[in-house]
């Protein structure tokens, strides 16, 4: 397997949908290309990252007379 | 990962009891969903949208869709991850009414393979340097910042299911295409953001 396959190949490997030959494949070169590690350890930090952006972020609040309108609305259908 | 279609408060029970009184047209069951759900799906809203007029806006449509289907709900998931969902489609829908931007090249962001497969750039260990910065506000900012930096389409995507928690055919769904091209361009969409972030690494933002 090259570098590029492998890449190709890290959506379905983590979403543990790869076929199993596949899958040893993909982890024979992850143990075997440091480049190719760091590159996926970079990856799985990157969607854990972005899971983290909005934590404790306070939800904007929704004015009242947005609410207000939504129930006004509701009362016209 | 950050449930963001988390209910506030509300037991299974509960939650039986109010979608009861909508049923009934309660105004007070009315004024109680709103109220208790308003806040949550303004921010998914303005996560989509980038902006507050449209995000009240789409909020709006949400929660009059949701009234208008609630006898099609039929307790299948949770009222909040059933108005995540709402939310989220009319956030959407409210995106393709909106001039679009000329698409910028994702390629320069992307990895770069030489003829032989292998990657031209050599990559270097973030090690736990992201644990613990995840942890600081900064980071999270920065981190935000940079999704909003990608370029629409595949915002959209890295959105709805790394932070909205989608699933690959719910995000198809949504987005009128297919599981496949969700697949790619969420990986594609990944890949940017991760050069992004080892600039900001490289850069000791991070």
């Amino acid at each position: 397997m090259t570098c590029r396959e492998f890449t190709a190949w890290i959506v379905e490997y983590i979403e543990a949908t790869l076929p199993n030959d596949a899958c040893q494949q993909f982890e024979h070169h992850l143990s075997a290309c440091t480049n190719c590690e760091r590159y996926f350890q970079q990856y799985r930090h990157t969607i854990a990252l972005g899971r983290a952006a909005w934590r404790d972020t306070p939800a904007p609040e929704l004015a009242e007379d947005a609410i207000r309108r939504i129930l006004a609305a509701r009362r016209r259908e | 990962m950050a449930d963001h279609s988390a209910p506030p408060s509300a037991s299974s029970a509960d939650e039986a009891d109010l979608l009861r009184a909508l049923r009934a047209g309660r105004e007070d069951a009315y004024d109680r969903l709103v109220r208790e759900n308003g806040s949550r799906l303004l921010a998914v809203a303005r996560r989509i949208l980038g902006n507050d007029d449209d995000a009240r806006d789409a909020v709006q449509d949400a929660f009059i869709a949701a009234f208008r289907n609630l006898d099609r709900f039929h307790g299948g998931s949770r009222l909040s991850t059933w108005l995540h969902r709402i939310v989220v489609n009319a956030a959407l829908m409210k995106l393709r009414t909106r001039r679009r931007k000329p698409e910028q090249s994702l390629d320069p962001l992307l990895p770069s393979f030489r003829d032989d497969g292998h990657h031209v750039e050599q990559f270097v260990s973030w090690e736990d340097r992201a644990d613990v910065a995840m942890e600081r506000d900064e980071t999270r900012r920065l981190v935000r910042d940079r999704i909003q930096q990608l370029p629409e389409a595949y915002r959209i995507v890295l959105l709805l299911r790394d932070i909205e928690g989608l699933t690959t055919e719910e995000a198809a769904t949504a987005l009128g295409t297919t599981a496949n091209a969700v697949k790619i361009r969420l990986h594609r969409a990944r890949q940017a953001l991760r050069s992004l972030l080892d600039q900001a690494f490289l850069e000791n933002q991070l």
